[in-house]
């Protein structure tokens, strides 16, 4: 009973005595360490990264079924491996042990509210969701033009006007991500069709950036709109038929240092939507020119403030790049048969796409 | 045991001796916490059938009432999640249908940590605090599947409901995810 | 702490064991589940390689109807050296799907069901080699602008329509020889052109010319002369020429190209057999389908083009693509 009372005591006074021996001043953050506290945005990155799933990589299953061919039998698609790592991860072999680090601190993938005034988006609050920013905004794509000097038709005027003529190299300088840290992703799957096994095919990306790209939504009269930046730069892109181990593979197409910056919808000017028709089928839309200018005779644009606003569209508004500096077929040296050298569409400008599926 | 309480209340009066200052940077630095959660979960969504799988109440639509064991197939034993980013009315839903099975992992952490150096000279530039949450470098699945489709209305109770499955997805055994998520503020306020 | 996670988990995921009797499916529910969806994955024996021997191929398409105005400084694809010469395989400048009306309504290029199709050749070891990709399109119909510069593919233009523009070209003599073999100005002819050099061997690969093929000659549809046939047929293009009348021209000069079926009342209708393959051998995608050529190809189906006499004589005017058009405005 005595132990008791002590016992008591002494937490009480124990916790009676903490409070006291633990005064201490509170002291204002100075501005320096406030300057760092922004609000509105997170930042993400992932450390040492590495994703690695498929039924051969850890056992299991991992598939995708309910596709069909055209005959209505079903097709199984078998995910032998689906991996993300570092650089040369040599196909999927080097996983485990080869991290990637995406987005950086001073450039990290960010979720983020943005008030729409300042990008186009007028009186609207955007969610935008973004990979790591370049460190220019500038294309990666380095151009040389040319003057256009043909008639549309005999006697008729000579257009007027700058064009791309080619593409001359890929600045490599805007890229936030560093060389060293750019990811390779990869796919192996088994085909089953109608229940046996047709083939195994693979896909695998080496060394790729998404600087750049990003995602913005909002709420639009009735509907949500969007606005799309895509941009892709990998080392290589390749897709090969191997056995269902994943050995014995055959010669594999090649698109090496390929480059995409496809840029949809144009703010409130041209706003992106995706939904699902009443019918059940998808429906993606950039939305059309149509309409938005006055028409003269001929069927452009009469002078006026929307004629320039359409001007600046055609000079400045989005527009989308594919460049790869050579595809190839198997091994083929540089200018025979199966090396296909480089391809480009350039400044390609989408006026108005409408998407819609159907049951096949 | 006056003894005692004496013992301890000269203690209270020795702490008041000592003048209370408060401690410089210097010190509190050297003061080192050991902060931060150690996770680990195991979550099944639907292993047999979801709440409204119920077959003793006579009220429940028959479309709910279905044999919802582990083995079954029945597409209304799992979850289901519509979105429509249109107007509602005229137009449709996203789904994911059938949402069922059981994720566990062991070993997810949450602390938050001080970058001022590494990462190739970022850290430095960077001088600031982040959300670790470490991954818990494997995540059992265990028979977890879902389906992609597209449906006319949103609840299959509605009138006029139609679905259009695309694919179906199913994952069972494990997924390798290592590395650390890293979160801290951006942006302009 | 654990534990309590845990419970809260599972209170939030509520399991429920049930054991239910089976109740049929309800008609109402039956048909819930529709058809399949839009994507088709076939394993297909239907195209050939050089050999002419069947080789297996992948094909994934995409149940879709695309409606697109696009235009764009440069397509180029396949830029690299042939035969010692650079050059490309495609090349378009100022290429354009679509069309504005001259009521500034855009006439839309309208495709469907786009496919990739991948080709591979099984060797003796039993490795499947990838030889060759398509990029394809169930259906095709609208307008395709562009000066092109250079073209690998199959385009089959056909050419028909009044013989005026023929006669009008050529010289007063030879006037005088086609008014005796019958063909007046109101003669209806009909002609097939495709891809040629410029001495008309034809020549599928980087041609800048189309047109009649040495040796195939002008058909009489209507408004023949007793002798027409007979003159017609004895007189194949040789060398660009038939009678002193050019029947090569320059590709650059078909600003806008039609592309579908043309019908009766003038209208289109979607074309199948559009196509743009990277091929490392030749193949022939499906049975009785030409061959394609190795390199970037661009394959315009049949019936895909047709122009008139002075159409095919003066070119075709490029249509309005933009709404501030640099060829317009």
């Amino acid at each position: 009973m005595l132990t008791h009372i002590m016992i008591n005591s002494l937490r009480f006074i124990t916790l009676a005595v903490l409070p006291i021996l633990a005064h201490s001043d509170l002291i204002p953050l100075n501005d320096s360490t406030l300057k760092k506290i922004d609000g509105e945005g997170i930042g993400i990155i992932l450390e040492d990264f590495v994703y690695q799933a498929g039924e051969q990589a850890n056992g299991g299953t991992f598939e995708i079924s309910g596709l069909e061919n055209s005959s209505g039998q079903s097709v199984v698609l078998g995910i032998s491996q689906f991996y993300v790592a570092g650089s040369n991860s040599n196909r999927g072999v080097n996983v485990i042990d080869n991290p990637v680090n995406l987005g950086r601190l001073q450039y990290p993938y960010n979720i983020e509210l943005r008030d729409g005034n300042d990008i186009a988006i007028t009186d609207k609050a955007v969610l935008e969701l973004a990979a790591p920013k370049k460190l220019v905004d500038l294309s990666y794509f380095q151009t040389s033009k040319e003057n256009r000097v043909e008639r549309r038709f005999p006697g008729k005027q000579a257009a007027s006007g700058q064009r791309v003529d080619r593409i001359t190299g890929l600045d490599e300088t805007i890229f936030s991500t560093r060389g060293s840290e750019r990811a390779d992703l990869g796919i192996r799957f088994d085909l089953e069709v109608g229940g046996t096994d047709a083939q195994s095919l693979e896909n695998h990306v080496k060394g790729l950036a998404i600087d750049g790209s990003y995602v913005r939504l909002w709420g639009g009269e009735d509907r949500v709109e969007a606005e799309v930046n895509f941009n892709l730069y990998a080392e290589q892109i390749e897709f090969r038929a191997c056995d269902s181990i994943g050995t014995n593979c055959g010669d594999s197409v090649n698109f090496n240092n390929i480059g995409i910056e496809a840029q949809l919808g144009d703010g409130n000017f041209q706003p992106v939507t995706f939904e699902v028709t009443s019918a059940g089928q998808f429906s993606f839309l950039v939305g059309s020119l149509e309409g938005k200018c006055p028409i003269g005779t001929t069927g452009g644009c009469e002078a006026g403030s929307a004629k320039l606003r359409l001007e600046e569209y055609y000079t400045s508004g989005p527009s989308t790049n594919i460049y790869v500096d050579n595809v190839r077929i198997g091994t083929a040296p540089v200018n025979t048969v199966g090396n296909f050298g480089s391809s480009t569409i350039s400044n390609l400008q989408i006026q108005y796409l409408e998407v819609t599926s159907h049951d096949l | 045991m006056i003894k005692i309480i004496m013992l301890i209340l000269s203690l209270v009066y020795v702490s008041h001796i000592f003048a209370l200052e408060p401690l410089a940077e210097e010190e509190l630095q050297q003061i080192l916490g050991q902060g931060g959660v150690y996770l680990s979960g195991d979550i099944t969504i639907n292993e047999t059938g979801g709440p409204l799988n119920d077959v003793s109440d006579v009220s429940n639509p028959p479309i709910w009432q279905q044999n919802c064991s582990v083995t079954s197939t029945n597409k209304r034993c799992g979850a289901r999640i519509a979105v429509n980013a249109g107007d509602g009315e005229n137009s449709g839903w996203l789904v994911l249908d059938n949402i069922r099975g059981r994720f566990s992992f062991e070993g997810m952490t949450l602390k938050t940590r001080v970058i001022d150096t590494g990462f190739g000279g970022d850290g430095a530039l960077f001088d600031s605090d982040v959300l670790e949450i470490g991954l818990p470098n494997t995540i059992s699945y265990s028979n977890v599947s879902f389906t992609l489709a597209n449906s006319s209305k949103a609840r299959p109770t509605d009138v006029g409901f139609n679905q259009t499955d695309i694919l179906n997805v199913k994952i069972d055994g494990d997924v390798t995810l290592r590395g650390n998520l890293l979160l801290f503020p951006t942006g302009n306020p | 702490m654990l534990n309590t996670l845990s419970k809260i988990f599972c209170i939030l995921f509520f399991v429920q064991t049930s054991y239910a009797q089976l109740i049929p499916i309800t008609e109402n529910e039956l048909s819930d589940m529709s058809g399949q969806a839009f994507i088709n994955v076939d394993r297909l024996q239907t195209a050939k390689n050089s050999s002419n021997q069947t080789i297996d191929t992948t094909k994934i398409t995409l149940g879709l109807d695309i409606k697109t105005s696009v235009n764009a400084d440069l397509l180029d694809l396949g830029n690299y050296e042939r035969n010692g010469s650079a050059g490309s395989d495609i090349r378009i400048n100022d290429f354009a799907l679509g069309r504005i009306d001259s009521d500034g309504k855009i006439v839309p290029f309208e495709i469907s069901d786009p496919f990739i199709e991948l080709a591979f050749d099984t060797d003796a070891t039993g490795k499947e080699n990838l030889i060759g990709l398509r990029l394809g399109f169930g259906g095709a119909k609208g307008a395709l602008s562009g000066n092109i510069e250079s073209l690998t593919g199959k385009i089959n233009i056909d050419i028909f329509g009044k013989a005026a523009p023929v006669r009008a070209s050529t010289t007063w003599l030879n006037r005088g020889l086609l008014s005796l073999a019958g063909i007046s100005d109101t003669t209806i002819l009909r002609a097939g052109a495709e891809l040629v050099q410029a001495n008309g061997v034809a020549n599928p690969v980087r041609a800048t010319t189309v047109g009649i093929p040495n040796g195939d000659n002008l058909n009489c549809e209507s408004g023949c002369g007793i002798l027409t046939g007979v003159a017609l047929a004895l007189l194949g293009s040789n060398n660009c020429n038939v009678l002193g009348i050019d029947t090569c021209f320059p590709i650059d000069i078909y600003r806008t190209l039609e592309v579908g079926n043309k019908q009766a009342n003038g209208s289109f209708t979607e074309a199948p057999g559009l196509f743009l393959s990277f091929l490392s051998e030749k193949i022939t995608w499906e049975p009785g389908t030409q061959q394609a050529e190795t390199g970037a190809f661009l394959n315009v189906p049949n019936g895909g083009l047709e122009v008139d006499f002075e159409q095919a004589f003066n070119g075709i005017e490029r249509a309005r693509t933009k709404y501030v058009d640099p060829y317009y405005d």
